[in-house]
């Protein structure tokens, strides 16, 4: 092994390393890239359709955005702030109407007054640095939202010479395949996102339908909430659940159980029916693994990590196929 | 060796340093593939009897296993919750009982040695010790965490049991992916050490399911005619906790120990005779006949295992150490001995 083999692993060694000390600024990098992704595949498809270039093609899909948020804010919103405020109203209601349903059973009674000292105890002191701290976190956590959006926007711009830099750094007989490489991933992400953005706007409309035919207060509220956790597979729809379960129980238990039927009809035929038939052509990910990405990545960097679980494992899924299992283990005979 | 070697050598020891810092979700991952191994093993012998094909078959056997765990449920749980709660108040007075019988003890012996001063300040110390320790705000805060490790223990339960019902819907596509992941060269060979592994696995739990029965079984006769309270409650702890060998029956006698000790201390001491002679039933008679000798562990090899993984892996380890000492126990036979060592042969100098 001569010297310069030996320099060239220790530097590899130590931007491994960096690396992992680095693993947040990395999280929001590939939040980036998924969102960048996300803006890349309606421009690509304006530029297919009209003839524009780049930029311009990414202010239209932009202003597209905006206007579009800003006319359904508009449509929305009044209806969405009446409806928050009526949670927020209905929350220490639900909260007493899940008291007294659970009062029923007698031993827990004597828990609760045993908690209610230690409450109040508790609210006394620490509620101030508490609030500090939630108050920092959502700071730095907006912060850092703009930031990817921002290096979204400049990824999306000009995405060819962001690819060319990355390829510049692979070793010279491995570029074709890292250029094939990027493609791949970038169709697989493009897929994706567009299956389960059409996946998650039928399942708001679905639940915001059925929901207001089942007369549940908060209808739109919580179809909106359905339809964005429907990003997170798995976890995100069964949390989504509990709003309207939880709004529904106030006005009588039999309501809560149709809901809870409503839910998990349209879950499981989204999960099994309509998530596959979208994603056939472009990923296949086995259910299982899905899970243990979201547990582990949740293990190794909390609730962000669950959030980008599913890009990620798209993406690691075609890396390790087209590298791990095609390029080495395949050939080693 | 070469640059792509030593780039190899490291990547294998990071994936490896990653593994562990996950040990605690694959130990969960393999308490899922056991629980889907059990699931396969009754969809296999359910597909086999009706002759089906198998999505009914599993969902057959499914609907079985639900069907047998709310029977079980609505007919065991309302009594056993009663009587565990009985067995829960009378668990102090046992106590209590236990130590005035070794404070009695102890005072006399004391009496005899010290004569009567050191009796005194025996008690006090004694009392002293007693009645400290137990503030109310650190007995919510106590229970508050209890609550939290249930909360946390049902999610984790929840999720092994929907990864293990994932599993045994396609249980070929995940051996396959697993088994695209080797070499080519060895990759038909580590498909027989899974299939091999799967086996063991199945033939242990068969093993374990019987001995559990007939050990629930005989404890629950034993104590009923010893006339013994909470019969139903204490053969069934008896039963589950045989999955855990060494340990677990241990932890099985002190119940019904304690209930004993508070009618008369002989009848303590049936039971104690009782739970011992039901052990040595079970270890020396059925578990050899029942068990394939294949999956047979050394008593010593067994309670290292037991150690081992509790200190690696905690409680969760304990519970799944005798399953991951019959994979490990395959997996060493034929990958490590067969393959490797078994081949090894001392490489010739003399060539140049």
């Amino acid at each position: 092994m001569t010297l310069r083999s030996l320099l060239a692993l220790l530097s590899l060694v130590v931007v491994g390393l960096l690396a992992w000390e680095l693993r947040w600024v990395l999280l929001v990098l590939f939040g980036a890239v998924v969102l960048a992704v996300a803006l890349d595949v309606p421009v690509s498809w304006l530029r297919r359709i009209v003839r524009l270039n780049r930029p311009m093609a990414l202010l239209v899909v932009v202003l597209l955005i905006a206007v579009l948020g800003w006319q359904l804010g508009q449509l929305l919103l009044p209806e969405l702030l009446e409806q928050l405020n009526q949670l927020s109203q209905l929350i220490p209601a639900v909260v007493t109407r899940l008291s007294e349903l659970i009062g029923g059973i007698a031993g827990l009674n004597n828990l609760e007054r045993q908690l209610a000292p230690l409450l109040t105890l508790d609210r006394l002191q620490p509620l101030g640095s508490q609030l500090l701290g939630v108050a920092g976190g959502a700071a730095s956590g907006t912060i850092l939202l703009l930031l990817m959006a921002l290096l979204a926007l400049l990824l999306a711009l000009d995405p060819r010479s962001h690819q060319r830099l990355l390829l510049s750094i692979t070793p010279a007989h491995f570029r074709p395949l890292a250029q094939e490489l990027m493609g791949d991933c970038r169709q697989a992400l493009g897929g994706w996102l567009a299956g389960m953005t059409i996946s998650a706007a039928l399942v708001f409309v679905l639940t915001w339908a059925g929901l207001a035919a089942l007369k549940v207060p908060l209808a739109l509220l919580s179809g909106l909430i359905c339809g964005l956790l429907t990003f997170v597979p798995t976890i995100g729809p069964t949390l989504a659940t509990l709003l309207p379960v939880a709004v529904a129980l106030l006005i009588s238990p039999s309501l809560a159980v149709q809901v809870i039927v409503l839910r998990l009809v349209l879950q499981n035929g989204e999960a099994f029916l309509l998530t596959p038939l979208l994603l056939s052509r472009t990923v296949n990910l086995l259910p299982t693994v899905a899970l243990m990405a979201q547990l582990s990545l949740g293990a190794l960097l909390g609730l962000p990590g669950v959030l980008l679980a599913l890009p990620l494992v798209v993406v690691l899924q075609v890396l390790s196929q087209r590298v791990l299992v095609e390029q080495i283990m395949d050939r080693w005979l | 060796m070469k640059f792509g070697q030593w780039l190899g050598l490291i990547a294998t020891a990071a994936a490896l340093l990653l593994l562990w810092n996950f040990r605690d979700v694959l130990l969960l991952l393999f308490a899922a593939v056991v629980l889907a191994m059990a699931l396969c093993t009754l969809v296999g012998v359910v597909q086999t009897r009706l002759g089906c094909k198998r999505p009914l078959a599993l969902v057959a056997s499914l609907m079985g296993l639900l069907g047998l765990v709310v029977v079980a449920v609505a007919v065991v749980v309302p009594p056993f919750i009663s009587q565990f709660q009985e067995l829960l108040r009378q668990i102090p007075a046992a106590l209590a009982l236990a130590t005035q019988m070794l404070r009695q003890g102890l005072d006399q012996s004391s009496q005899m040695l010290y004569g009567k001063e050191a009796l005194q300040w025996l008690q006090q110390s004694w009392h002293s010790q007693g009645t400290g320790g137990l503030d109310p705000t650190t007995g919510v805060l106590r229970l508050l965490g209890i609550a939290g490790n249930l909360g946390s223990g049902l999610l984790e339960l929840l999720f092994v049991l929907a990864v293990s019902v994932m599993i045994a819907i396609q249980p070929i596509a995940y051996r396959e992916v697993a088994v695209l992941l080797l070499p080519s060269f060895y990759r038909r060979r580590f498909r027989q050490v899974l299939l091999l592994c799967g086996e063991a696995l199945s033939s242990w739990m068969a093993g374990v399911l019987i001995s559990s029965l007939f050990v629930g079984v005989l404890a629950g006769i034993g104590l009923s005619l010893l006339g013994v309270k909470l019969v139903a409650a204490n053969a069934l702890l008896a039963g589950l906790l045989n999955v855990i060998p060494n340990v677990g029956p241990t932890l099985s006698t002190v119940f019904p120990l304690s209930v004993a000790l508070l009618d008369s201390p002989y009848k303590a001491l049936g039971v104690l005779a009782l739970y011992v002679v039901v052990q040595h039933l079970e270890s020396y008679l059925i578990t050899p006949s029942v068990m394939h000798h294949q999956v047979k562990l050394l008593p010593g090899l067994t309670l290292m295992a037991q150690f081992l993984f509790t200190v690696v892996f905690g409680p969760l380890g304990l519970l799944l150490a005798l399953p991951l000492a019959v994979c490990l126990q395959v997996l060493v036979r034929e990958i490590l001995i067969r393959d490797v060592l078994d081949r090894w042969r001392r490489p010739r100098t003399a060539l140049p």
